[in-house]
């Protein structure tokens, strides 16, 4: 390590510095000792820099393979494995990750919209011959369908994390047939059991090629639309469908047939397709209202997934259509929706409750016995319900009947029983938070930047305020850090742009920039001015980077590199944030702390 | 939006330009100034038709005396409804452009000379309610407009009609825009009040037509009612010959002295004389008819052809002297034929455009080219037997027609011969006024019209009688050269004109001067006979038209080749020998239109696929001003080109004759095909090399069963020889990729699908060439031109062969994009592609996406390539880089003033 750090450059992470660390690491130490030796493995590391790239010529499929591991698995500057999902660094990463989810996200936008609270949704999914290829750009190994059926499950549970009101079923198209493999409901644990049974069941079948068959989308569509047909209107109704087909095959005309139908009935068709995209659900996407997507890897196939657990506006068109079926206007005016909140009922005796599906065992860790008398066998549809003995249950408002989970319907009376918090879940889409504006790498948002602005509402208190909003500095927030460096002089320096460029570029290798430096201590915060180079939410240290001597003894410098020099500001409270925040705030929180504390 | 574009004001339709949209522009303009012709290549789909039309008509109103018409021609009647709509938009966007300066400038005060037409014009509503007024058009001066001026300005409010067509023209438009211009909506902006307060039918004092053939511009039920051309031809024909007008004439004369009572007219547009009543009104109407300025698609002239009763095919034919603007067929200016009827009138400086023009020297050769089967012969026998009995009639009944026919080639007549014809039976006021219009018998020779000898026709042909042995002993001479030819001992003779004649005339003892005017007596012939249907006749047409042609072009350099197959076409249904024919090929692709370059002040010549564009000089012998090919800007690499050389198995694939056999080739064909299919969505087109070879290798993929599995990702749609079937086919595939089942079209380079059908968005995500389509180089015809090039222009054989290939691949693999927001695969299957020769050849645009990564590719390496491909541009299209590729009119600005100095116009020639 100490050969490395005169011979090569700035470890600030670059393409090519991974590339030579790599060698020198591989090297045996005891042919590095010696300092003549320095030189050749300098012209070895050229030399190997050369193979490499004439390799790259020679093998140009590798690169566009999608099975380009090796490029997506890095080193940095200290030996820690970077696993980026492209060439770009972490900050230009976060920037796409930002603008994509602002351009694709709907609940990024900063319109206040009307959402769909009450969602009534059917994931189709595809396991026809086309899902049992391997993907190069999904996870390695694994076929389509396994990726789709794993990812479905987690999708469950994000749906019902972001829309605790909403129903949701699942089709699975194969063999050019759609089955339902759960019908509309409220709970996540049927759904999650049903696509594990599924996908044993699926990986199970063995027949060559042709397993899997054909996968038909009007067939799912229609499976799907039938039961949505019968969704109360004052929900929405939504179809997505997460399919690796490049090809439909269809026992009618989609576009003649299938689609008026959705149009009717104000069904909201949206897909996800892992392969490429297709003109009939583009089609059908654009004309009903939703959105049709294609991914370009495992992480963005989430992205795209994870989507739609967010509600989507209520469109316009939406709007007419339900007017025109319905007749009057009352459809999307206000319409009460009777609802229950259960009280929570335990003792010591257990007693029958009624369990909206999943096994016994893992639930109600207090009291399942373990036993569960099946009473869905000849009058109960819904095959998943089970009557469990437990000790505690939540009663229905309506008829005192017990279960064990919320939010689910009532199986006695049908009554949707909810608890407040899940309706404040559901709420926050309506209110989002606000994006946050990139700050430049040289503005100062401080204190002086404060007593200049003229607020929109014009009171001088704002900059005092938020002065005295400010963090206080706690030795707590600091121990990370401080503890890293290792000693108590470590220096930081505030970057500037043209710093940020250099050490993209991996240039500029030993230059000492002239930046201001703030000692590191109890005094940093409370003495300097700008305190907009620490986040407001989790008072780490942004815009600054380690300066280069004192970077050595850091291990976890992998994250300051990049990140480091990102900041973003609420448009409300122009308040700081570093990435990690505002991701969390954005995606997990959905509130600015800052703007709750006027 | 209007800019300055090297000292012309150029309106432009939209709001944002294309970098190569402005130097093609550019580059346009400098041609014109120069006077030159030029060569310009730039991808379809990035709106060539609109940058030509919107700088030629800024370029004419900049100039208003000196740059005549602009003459556009196109090969398909969708083309032309195309440009006609572009037109109207570019046209409709410069008036708006124009009434806002004036109302800036001049306050409405009546503006400067453009002006004053422009109100005229604006009057011109009222002509649809107000009846004709005698106002010639000619005698609008200035800009050549026919303006209505003495429609009275209280008259002008629109009638209803026009209203209704108006608004028909509006929606028009702007489907259109959210057809093809879906993405890039940025680019127009145009408020519907340009049209509002209407001016004329959208135009803006220019008169912009499009001519067609009967069929298409007919108005008349009762012609319309057949429904092939030919049909509708000698329908028309019979109602409108001046022989049928002078008797409805007489009839009618006749009849009103009987009892005095008017005209009537017939129901279903037919007078009750048997004539055409839109003829009639177009005829009555003689000199007085005009037109109102606009931009007239064949719809709005048959609309307003029928509201005026007047003809449109006649009255387009007339109105050609007054239009500023004439788009129609290839034909009409390369055929000399048709050529000689429409666009002798057009002045000299006027601009010619020739538009997908990287066949041109195909459609010249093809206008001087002769094919006469032995079949046609035997009608040929036929039709003269005919025509004699035909003699003998009129002999007896009205041996005066035939006289005078006699006494007008005594003097020498033959050419106004045709038009006073019926001067002598007629009497006096029933002479036809149609000039340019082939009003009576039209027709014409191919042979050019300087290369006619101005001299009387011979005696020894100007007895009907004696021309029609004449005739008679020509059609047997040609069937004894076939009897020889396809008879035991035959085979394929080559000849050149000369030797062929001296043949001819010394086992005929006839003489060759008279040969020369055998095309020209015919149709005198025919006309005096007042023959209707031509089309029972054209057997024999062609046999006078060959031996015209042999006849005159016999001496000097043999530009042409009489080849004598026994199997014309190699589609003999009963194998050699079956269909035996005779060829006058015509081998210099200069001669038809080297008139129009020694004419004409600019002639431009411009296509999505000109490259290699310096061999397009040479081959039509002319000097351009600019020859240059443009790049595509593009936000995004929408087209990826990709060079298939070896199968999986590492083996290489290629169409080469000694190839093309081998298993393993055929083998890797089909997996490649397969596996292509199976890994792109919708639609996906193959073109094959020739139909024989498409064939085999289908019934080979058949036998080891690639077909199922083809079968199991994609519909499979074979192209034919047959139009109905192949169009049927496409129409299924479409549906196909629409309903997202996907197909497959596999079709053949140089057949029907290859040419005008496009395969945009999801129609063709991708092109698969199986090979280079080289000509069938054992072809005589090919062998003579061959020779010929490299005698007279020294093209070496392989060059030539090279530049059609890729000429013709470029053109098969440009179907696949259409609009910058599309996105498409070019996959070109075969070893040779690799080859620089071959390589770069290609369209420069197509070129420009083309890395050494995409080469050489095995075809695994190639799937793996197609997949990410497709992946990323599946991606939503991003609006803001799509902007950014369009220039504003400040950044176009800024470009010119950036380089007035250096000419950035680097020609490839």
């Amino acid at each position: 390590m100490s050969t490395l750090a005169t011979s090569s450059a700035t470890p600030i992470g670059s393409a090519s510095a991974p590339l030579q660390i790599q060698d020198a690491i591989s090297k045996p130490p005891s042919s590095g000792a010696a300092a003549s030796s320095a030189n050749g493995a300098n012209n070895e590391q050229s030399n190997n820099a050369k193979n490499s790239n004439a390799r790259d010529v020679a093998h140009n499929w590798e690169a566009v393979d999608g099975s380009s591991m090796w490029h997506d698995v890095q080193e940095d500057a200290d030996g820690n494995i970077l696993t980026n999902y492209s060439q770009l660094s972490l900050a230009a990463q976060i920037r796409q990750r930002r603008y994509r989810l602002a351009s694709t996200d709907l609940a990024r936008s900063s319109k206040r919209l009307v959402r769909h609270m009450l969602r009534n949704a059917f994931l189709v999914l595809d396991c026809s011959r086309w899902s049992r290829e391997k993907d190069p750009a999904l996870p390695p190994a694994r076929m389509r369908m396994e990726t789709t059926l794993s990812l479905a499950s987690e999708f469950v549970n994000e749906f019902y994390d972001q829309n605790p009101l909403g129903h949701l079923g699942v089709v699975i198209c194969r063999d050019g047939e759609a089955e339902m493999l759960t019908s509309l409901g409220g709970s996540p644990k049927k759904h999650i059991l049903a696509l594990d049974a599924a996908m044993v069941n699926e990986m199970g079948r063995k027949g060559g090629r042709d397993v899997g068959g054909e996968f038909s989308l009007q067939n799912g569509i229609e499976v799907a639309g039938r039961s949505l047909g019968y969704a109360p209107r004052y929900g929405s109704r939504e179809i997505i469908v997460i399919m690796s087909a490049l090809a439909t095959c269809d026992p009618g005309d989609i576009l003649g047939e299938t689609l008026p139908r959705l149009l009717h009935a104000g069904i909201r068709m949206s897909t996800v397709a892992l392969q490429s995209e297709v003109h009939i659900c583009k089609k059908l996407a654009d004309a009903t209202g939703g959105v049709a997507g294609v991914c370009l890897n495992t992480r963005h196939l989430r992205d795209l997934v994870m989507g739609h657990a967010i509600p989507p506006p209520v469109n316009a068109s939406e709007r007419n259509a339900d007017n025109g079926d319905e007749g009057d206007k009352h459809v999307n005016t206000c319409e009460f929706v009777e609802m229950g909140f259960p009280s929570r009922e335990g003792g010591d005796v257990p007693m029958l409750v009624h369990n909206s599906g999943g096994s016994v065992k893992d639930r109600n860790g207090d009291g399942g016995f373990g036993l569960a008398i099946n009473l869905a066998t000849a009058d109960d549809r819904r095959s998943n319900r089970l009557i469990t003995f437990a000790r505690s249950g939540y009663v229905c408002p309506r008829c005192q009947s017990r279960c064990s989970d919320l939010p689910s319907d009532c199986a006695v009376c049908g009554l949707r029983l909810i608890l407040a918090p899940h309706l404040a879940r559901t709420f926050h889409h309506l209110f989002p938070v606000r994006p946050f504006e990139e700050l430049d790498e040289a503005e100062t948002v401080g204190r002086v930047g404060l007593d200049n602005r003229v607020e929109p509402n014009g009171d001088k208190t704002n900059g005092e305020k938020r002065w005295e909003a400010l963090p206080t500095i706690s030795s707590a927030a600091f121990t990370p850090i401080s503890s890293n460096t290792s000693s108590s002089i470590a220096s930081y320096m505030i970057s500037s742009s043209a710093q940020v460029m250099d050490s993209q570029m991996g240039q500029e290798q030993n230059r000492t920039p002239s930046s201001k430096e703030i000692t590191i201590g109890p005094s940093l915060v409370a003495n300097s001015v700008d305190c907009d180079r620490c986040c407001f939410g989790c008072l780490k240290i942004i815009g600054c980077r380690l300066s280069t001597d004192s970077l050595h003894g850091i291990n976890d410098g992998n994250r300051e590199d990049g990140e480091a020099i990102l900041r973003f500001q609420c448009p409300e409270c122009h308040n700081v944030f570093c990435p990690d925040c505002d991701a969390f705030l954005h995606e997990t929180l959905h509130n600015c702390p800052g703007c709750l504390c006027y | 939006m209007k800019f300055n574009l090297d000292g012309l004001d150029v309106y432009f339709p939209y709001e944002r330009i294309y970098l190569e949209q402005y130097q093609y522009m550019l580059s346009l303009k400098r041609t014109l100034d120069a006077g030159g012709h030029c060569l310009l290549e730039m991808p379809t789909g990035t709106g060539k038709t609109v940058c030509l039309l919107s700088l030629i008509t800024s370029y004419q109103y900049a100039h208003p005396g000196d740059c005549g018409k602009l003459v556009y021609c196109t090969r398909t009647v969708p083309e032309m409804d195309g440009v006609m709509e572009e037109l109207g938009i570019v046209l409709a966007h410069r008036a708006e452009h124009l009434a806002m300066e004036r109302s800036a400038s001049s306050n409405g005060g009546g503006g400067g000379g453009g002006g004053g037409d422009y109100d005229a014009a604006k009057n011109n509503d009222g002509d649809d309610a107000t009846t004709t007024t005698a106002t010639t058009a000619a005698a609008s001066a200035s800009s050549g407009n026919v303006v209505d001026s003495a429609a009275p300005p209280s008259s002008s409010s629109p009638s209803d009609g026009g209203r209704a067509h108006q608004a028909a023209k509006r929606r028009r438009v702007y489907r259109r825009e959210g057809g093809r211009r879906t993405s890039s909506s940025p680019r127009r902006n145009m408020g519907p009040s340009a049209y509002d307060d209407g001016y004329g039918a959208g135009g803006s004092g220019v008169l912009a037509l499009c001519l067609s053939s009967r069929r298409n511009m007919c108005v008349h039920e009762g012609v319309l009612a057949s429904s092939d051309r030919e049909g509708v031809d000698s329908a028309c024909r019979s109602m409108t010959a001046p022989w049928a007008i002078e008797r409805a004439d007489r009839a009618r004369r006749r009849r009103r002295g009987g009892d005095g009572s008017g005209e009537e007219v017939g129901g279903g547009g037919s007078s009750s004389y048997g004539t055409c009543s839109y003829f009639d009104g177009f005829r009555e109407a003689g000199e007085a008819t005009s037109m109102p300025s606009g931009v007239y698609d064949l719809d709005e002239i048959k609309k307003w052809g029928k509201s005026k009763n007047w003809c449109p095919y006649y009255l387009t034919r007339r109105a050609i002297n007054h239009a500023t603007v004439l788009v129609f067929n290839y034909q009409y200016m390369l055929d000399p034929k048709v050529a000689k009827m429409v666009s002798k009138e057009i002045e000299s400086e006027s601009i010619i455009v020739f538009d997908e023009a990287h066949n041109i020297d195909s459609v010249c050769i093809e206008a001087f080219s002769v094919t006469i089967h032995s079949r046609n012969l035997e009608r040929a026998t036929r039709s003269l037997g005919r025509l004699s009995g035909e003699v003998n009639r009129v002999k007896a009944t009205d041996g005066a027609r035939l006289q005078a026919e006699y006494r007008n080639l005594v003097n020498g007549l033959i050419e106004q011969g045709l038009l006073d014809g019926d001067g002598g039976g007629g009497d006096g006021d029933g002479a036809v006024v149609v000039r340019n219009g082939d009003g009576g018998l039209g027709l014409a020779s191919n042979v050019l019209s300087e290369d006619v000898v101005n001299e009387s026709v011979p005696g020894n042909i100007r007895r009907a009688e004696h021309f029609i042995a004449f005739m008679k002993k020509i059609v047997e001479h040609l069937k004894a050269r076939l009897r020889t030819v396809s008879g035991p001992g035959g085979g394929v003779t080559s000849e050149t004109p000369l030797a062929f004649l001296h043949r001819m005339v010394t086992t005929t003892s006839l003489e060759a001067k008279p040969l020369k005017f055998s095309y020209a007596r015919l149709s005198s012939l025919l006309r005096t006979l007042q023959v209707p249907n031509l089309d029972d006749y054209d057997a024999l047409t062609d046999v006078a038209d060959f031996a015209s042609l042999v006849a005159t072009y016999s001496e000097g350099l043999p530009r042409f080749a009489v080849i004598m197959e026994p199997d014309v076409g190699g589609g003999g249904i009963g194998g050699p020998g079956d269909n035996p024919g005779i060829q006058l090929a015509c081998l210099d692709s200069s001669l038809a239109i080297a008139p129009l370059f020694k004419r004409f002040g600019s002639v431009i010549i411009t296509s999505g696929t000109l490259s290699p564009i310096d061999l397009y000089p040479k081959l039509l012998q002319f000097s351009p001003c600019i020859s240059a090919s443009f790049n595509m800007s593009t936000f995004r690499p929408c087209i990826h080109p990709l060079v298939i050389t070896r199968g999986s198995d590492q083996l290489p694939v290629s169409t080469r004759f000694q190839d093309r056999g081998d298993m393993a080739v055929v083998r890797n064909y089909g997996t490649m095909m397969v596996e292509l299919c199976g890994t792109i969505p919708d639609g996906v087109v193959a073109f094959f090399t020739s139909y024989s070879y498409m064939e085999s290798i289908i019934s080979e993929w058949d036998g080891m069963g690639i077909m199922r599995q083809l079968t199991k990702s994609k519909l499979v749609f074979i192209e034919t020889k047959d139009v109905v079937e192949t169009t049927m086919a496409l129409d299924n595939f479409r549906k196909a990729c629409d309903s997202g089942r996907g197909a497959v079209f596999l079709s053949v380079a140089r057949g029907k699908v290859s040419e005008g059908i496009n395969f945009d968005r999801h129609y063709g995500r991708a092109v698969i060439m199986f090979g280079v389509p080289f000509q069938y180089t054992l072809s005589h015809i090919l062998r003579a031109r061959l020779e010929y090039l490299q005698t007279q222009y020294q093209i070496r054989e392989q060059d030539f062969l090279n530049f059609d290939a890729l000429r013709q691949t470029s053109q098969c693999v440009g179907r696949v994009i259409r609009s910058k927001t599309d996105y498409g695969l070019m996959i070109l299957a075969d070893s040779r592609y690799n080859r620089h020769d071959k390589r770069s050849k290609l369209p420069k645009w197509i070129l420009q996406f083309l890395g050494d990564g995409q080469l050489n590719l095995s075809t695994d390496a190639a799937i793996g390539q197609v997949k990410h491909f497709l992946r990323i541009m599946s991606q939503p299209v991003d609006q803001n880089s799509l902007k950014e590729v369009l220039l504003t009119v400040e950044e176009v600005e800024a470009l010119a003033g950036g380089d007035s100095h250096a000419p950035f116009i680097t020609g490839d020639a």
